[in-house]
This record gives structure tokens, sequence and C-alpha cells, in this order.
């Protein structure tokens, strides 16, 4: 199951999913080793907040958040969770989150002078702006973030897109062509829940973002789209729950998978995913030499 | 893990007593802590967390209400079926810290977790034991769990926001003999007027609703009593992973007005009540 991304190799092609891994807690509970990487949670220049609580709503299927990208900042960052999975020779993807080009462009810069392995650009996170607006829904502000990230790096660039895009391939070929090392999809999808006896949103944030089973089919629809247009590697997410799961993701093109809500539903999910992916190996053959016919 | 289901008993209108066995956690269990359950359904996705009432032997019990379409399938399982369950997580009470003299306070389904600091510091104090506990319980309606509080506790303290609702129960339960209509606020009040409740030298063990731990908190304060509060949030994972239950807390070692975030499941669900920010929850 070894893979080859970004110059890196992967003893798996299996990683977490950004805001639901956490050194400490998930170490506890599985060989965070096994996995071919590890993807921490989104981190900016300074400390963020996150939303109100509210922040959890269950759906069919899946789960609405809101967290909105709560984190204690690239400096804690560094310190604790960065120097423990280093500490314990995980390969790492540090998100990256910011509010504006010169929050993203600090977080790289700094992230540049440590041990990071990658560098994966939340320009998709739902929860930052009214109605789930997103940075990366701009094909022209894409571009430019990722020549200037690109000029500020030279660790791997990978931009997380976002589902919530009229044409999610458009903004994939203009990271592309910008210089992106890496594409990682999707990101979590609007949505809202409303209380029927309050006639309030559910989520104090009033959307979140879904994630879990329900959003798998769009994920590997947006996956092999952007697989058949773009030549650089993909990460594909979006409601990975078993191994077969993560093998319809490499079937569709993906490169690597990562591994989501599944981990909050259950710690183990990751290291149990990685094992039913070796079984489908073995049942249907390596899936980066098929392809969907 | 896998959990067998012992039983699961219909103990009140609309309140159940699920009991699972877990011989290794059962053990390790603290008063205060929760345990995750997994419903076996696609289709009720999220861990639903639970107060621990109780742990002995090699059981994990807890007390729910039906209130949604998760505790209405938990009350459909019967005892031998397994589902899935994560735990005890969090941090509990620190009862080496709470004082010789204790009130426990608790409104609705925060009553029931209480039950296993009752008889931890029972058990701590030893059967000579100076200890005072006094259990202060606030129910909506009628009282369903009061009686196995008097087991560990000197003095047991019942009221219920609906009148006559607690009759007869609750006449035979009171240490005071008297039926009383209104919060647990009220009740703390009418004793400490009544000359019943003497709070020097006494710590606070809560749970409850949030209006309720505020309410509380404040009183304390007022007070100077150190209390210590059990919270409830609405949590993705439950172990520290998602932090969708992320909540403000007073820094107290920093100068000033300072705070952190801190997450209800692995940094709690026990706070002390002076770090709590209540607006925002």
């Amino acid at each position: 199951m070894k893979i080859q991304i970004c110059g890196m190799e992967w003893k798996n092609p299996v990683t977490t999913a950004a805001g639901t891994f956490n050194a400490r807690e998930s170490g506890r509970r599985y060989d965070i080793t096994a996995l071919g990487a590890v993807t921490t949670k989104g981190v900016a220049p300074e400390p963020w907040p996150g939303n109100p609580l509210p922040r959890i709503a269950e759906t069919y299927g899946g789960m609405l958040n809101s967290v909105g990208l709560e984190n204690p900042g690239v400096e804690a960052f560094i310190a604790g969770e960065l120097a423990e999975l280093k500490a314990r020779g995980v390969t790492v993807i540090a998100n990256v989150a910011g509010h504006s080009e010169a929050e993203f462009c600090a977080v790289v810069e700094r992230l540049d002078e440590t041990a990071v392995d990658m560098l994966e650009i939340n320009v998709s996170c739902p929860n930052l702006y009214e109605g789930g607006a997103v940075f990366g829904a701009d094909e022209a502000a894409v571009a430019k973030l990722t020549r200037k990230l690109k000029r500020l790096t030279g660790k791997p660039v990978m931009i997380k897109l976002s589902p919530n895009v009229t044409d999610i391939v458009r903004i994939a070929e203009a990271a592309e062509a910008a210089g992106a090392d890496a594409l990682s999809l999707i990101n979590t999808l609007v949505g809202m829940r409303i209380d029927l006896r309050t006639g309030r949103p559910v989520l104090a944030n009033g959307t979140g973002g879904l994630s879990g089973p329900a959003v798998k089919p769009v994920a590997v629809a947006m996956v092999y789209r952007v697989c058949s247009r773009v030549k650089i590697p993909v990460i594909g997410m979006g409601g990975i729950m078993t191994g077969g799961d993560a093998y319809e993701f490499l079937l569709a093109g993906a490169t690597a998978v990562a591994v989501g809500t599944a981990a909050l539903l259950d710690p183990e999910a990751p290291v149990r995913i990685v094992h039913e992916l070796a079984e489908c190996y073995e049942q249907y053959g390596d899936p980066h030499k098929r392809k969907v016919v | 893990m896998n959990v067998n289901i012992v039983k699961n008993e219909n103990i009140a209108d609309g309140i159940f007593r699920l009991t699972v066995s877990v011989p290794e956690q059962a053990r390790g269990a603290q008063a205060g802590q929760f345990i995750n359950l997994y419903l076996p359904d696609a289709d009720l996705l999220l861990p639903r967390p639970f107060g621990i009432t109780d742990a002995y032997d090699d059981v994990i019990e807890i007390v729910y209400a039906v209130i949604g379409a998760g505790t209405e399938r938990l009350s459909r399982l019967k005892a031998g079926e397994v589902i899935r369950a994560l735990g005890p997580n969090g941090t509990g009470f620190d009862l080496a810290a709470a004082e010789r003299k204790v009130l426990l306070i608790g409104g609705g389904l925060g009553i029931p977790p209480l039950l296993f600091a009752a008889r931890k510091l029972r058990e701590n104090a030893g059967p000579e034991g100076g200890a005072k506990i006094t259990a202060l319980l606030g129910f909506r309606d009628r009282p369903y769990y009061s009686s196995e509080f008097r087991a560990y506790c000197d003095r047991v303290f019942v009221i219920s926001e609906k009148r006559n609702a607690s009759l007869p129960e609750n006449a035979s339960l009171d240490s005071t003999g008297v039926e009383r209509t209104g919060t647990v606020v009220d009740l703390m009040n009418a004793l400490v007027a009544e000359g019943e409740l003497a709070v020097t030298g006494t710590s606070i063990l809560a749970c409850g609703p949030i209006p309720m731990l505020r309410a509380v908190g404040e009183w304390a304060s007022e007070r100077g009593i150190r209390a210590q509060f059990s919270l409830e949030a609405r949590m993705g994972c439950g172990y520290g992973a998602c932090v969708g239950c992320s909540i403000e807390l007073r820094d107290l070692e920093s100068a000033g007005a300072g705070t952190v975030k801190q997450k209800v499941c692995t940094n709690g669900p026990v706070f002390d009540a002076e770090r709590i920010v209540w607006d925002g929850l």
C-alpha cells in the first residue's frame, strides 16, 4: 500500500482529516505511526476562539459542525502537538487557517521553519463567514494565494477545496496552474438544522458543515471529476467509514484518502480502515493501477 | 469497546436506568465522569455522552430520560444486547478536595450522577467518618431518584417545580418533612432561612441544567464556598478530537481577566464553578 506523494513515501495512503485528530487523545487510543500521515487541526497565526455552542448537530447519516476553527495559534501548535508528533516520527500535514491572504502567509512562513512535512491550505471552511461563504470559492483568489504561498515555502502546498461551489474543477485547475503541489477534497457541505419547537437553528452559528457517510457519493463524484482533469495528486475525503469506502476514492483517482468523521464516532477508525483497505488491495488489486471504466 | 447490557429498567415516567457490564472500566470510574454510548443505528451516528450514576463490581450504571430519537432507541435495548461504548471519559469530581461537610446539589437529570459522588464520599469517610453529606435535589415534576440518596447522605431535601407533584414520596423523604415547590435554589435559600443549612466549612458538588448551576455558582460565590460543577455539552466525539464542546474558563493563574478555552469532554466535565464563564453557555 506504499505510495509516493509530493516527494514523500507513505507506508499507506491513509491520513486523518483536519479537525478530527488530536495527537494526545488519538495517540492514546491507537498506534498513530501506523497511518501514512496525520493531518492536524487548522491552525491560524494567533489563537482563535471558534464559534458559540452548540457547535454539533446530528443528521441522517452524518453530522453538522460549526466549530469555526478554534485553535491555539501556530506557536502553541509548534511547541505542543507538532513537537509531540515529530518525536514519534509521524509524517505531519499541517492544516493552515486564515481569514485573509496575509494570515495564511504568516502561518505558512512560520511552519516553513519547522519539521512539518506538508501544508494543507484550508481555503474552504464554511464556518467563518455568514452563510458558509468560503475564500476558496473564487478561483482567482485561490490562484493568487497559491502563488504567494509557493514563494514562501519549499514544503509541499496542498489546497483544500470546498464542495460549495458551482464547479470544483475550475478551482482545482486554477490551483494547479498556480503551482499547488496537491489538492485535498472535499471540505464539508454547508448544511442547517432547525429546531421544530423554537424555530431556531440547532447550531448557534446558524449553519455548519455536513460530514459523514451522507456526503460520500458527493465527494467521490468530485474527486473523480477533479482527478480526471488535474495531474497533481489528490487526497480524497468525505464520509469514509470503511476500507471499502477508502478504496472507492482511490479507484476514483485519489492518491491518498483522509478519515474524518469516522474517527469522531470511533477513535480507532483510521487504523481500522488501514487494515480493511489492505484486505481490499488483496481482493481487488492495487487501485492506483486501475481506473473507473 | 463492546458492552453487554445487563439491565435497562424503566424507573419512573420516561426515566430509565441502564446497567452495562464493563469489568475493567467500572473499577477505574470516578464520580462526575461520563461514558459514550453508540446506538446500533446508522442514522444515530454520534456518541451519546451520559453521566455515570454508579460504578460497582463489574458494571456501570447510567440514568437517562427519553427525550429524543437516541434515548428512545436506547430505551428499547434489552438485557443481553451488545452495544459499543467508550469511557469512562473526562475528569471527575475532586472528592479529596471536598470539605468534611458536602452539599450535593442536583437538578433534574443532573441528580442521578451525584449518587456516585455520595457513595464515594461516604466510603472515603469510613463508617465512623465525620463527613456530613447533605443532598438538595430539585425536580421538575415527581421525584424519582431521591430514595437512593438516603443510603449515603445524612440529610436529603427534595423540591419540585410542580405543586403536589412530589407527594407522597417527598413528604416522607425530606429531612424537614416539608413539601416544597420551586427550584433547588429556592430550596437552598429556604433552608438557610430556616436555619437548617449552615454553610461554613461546606463545599458543593453539583450537576444540573446551566441556569441552575449558574444560580448555585452565584450563591456559592457570595458565601465563599468552593463549588465543583459537572457540566453537560453537546459533543461530536466525547474524547477530545472535535473541539465541539469547548467552553471559556477564567485563567486563575494569569493576572487580570484572562480566559482559556477548555473541552468539556476531556478537561471537564467537572470544573471549578469560579472558573466558568457563564455568558455563552
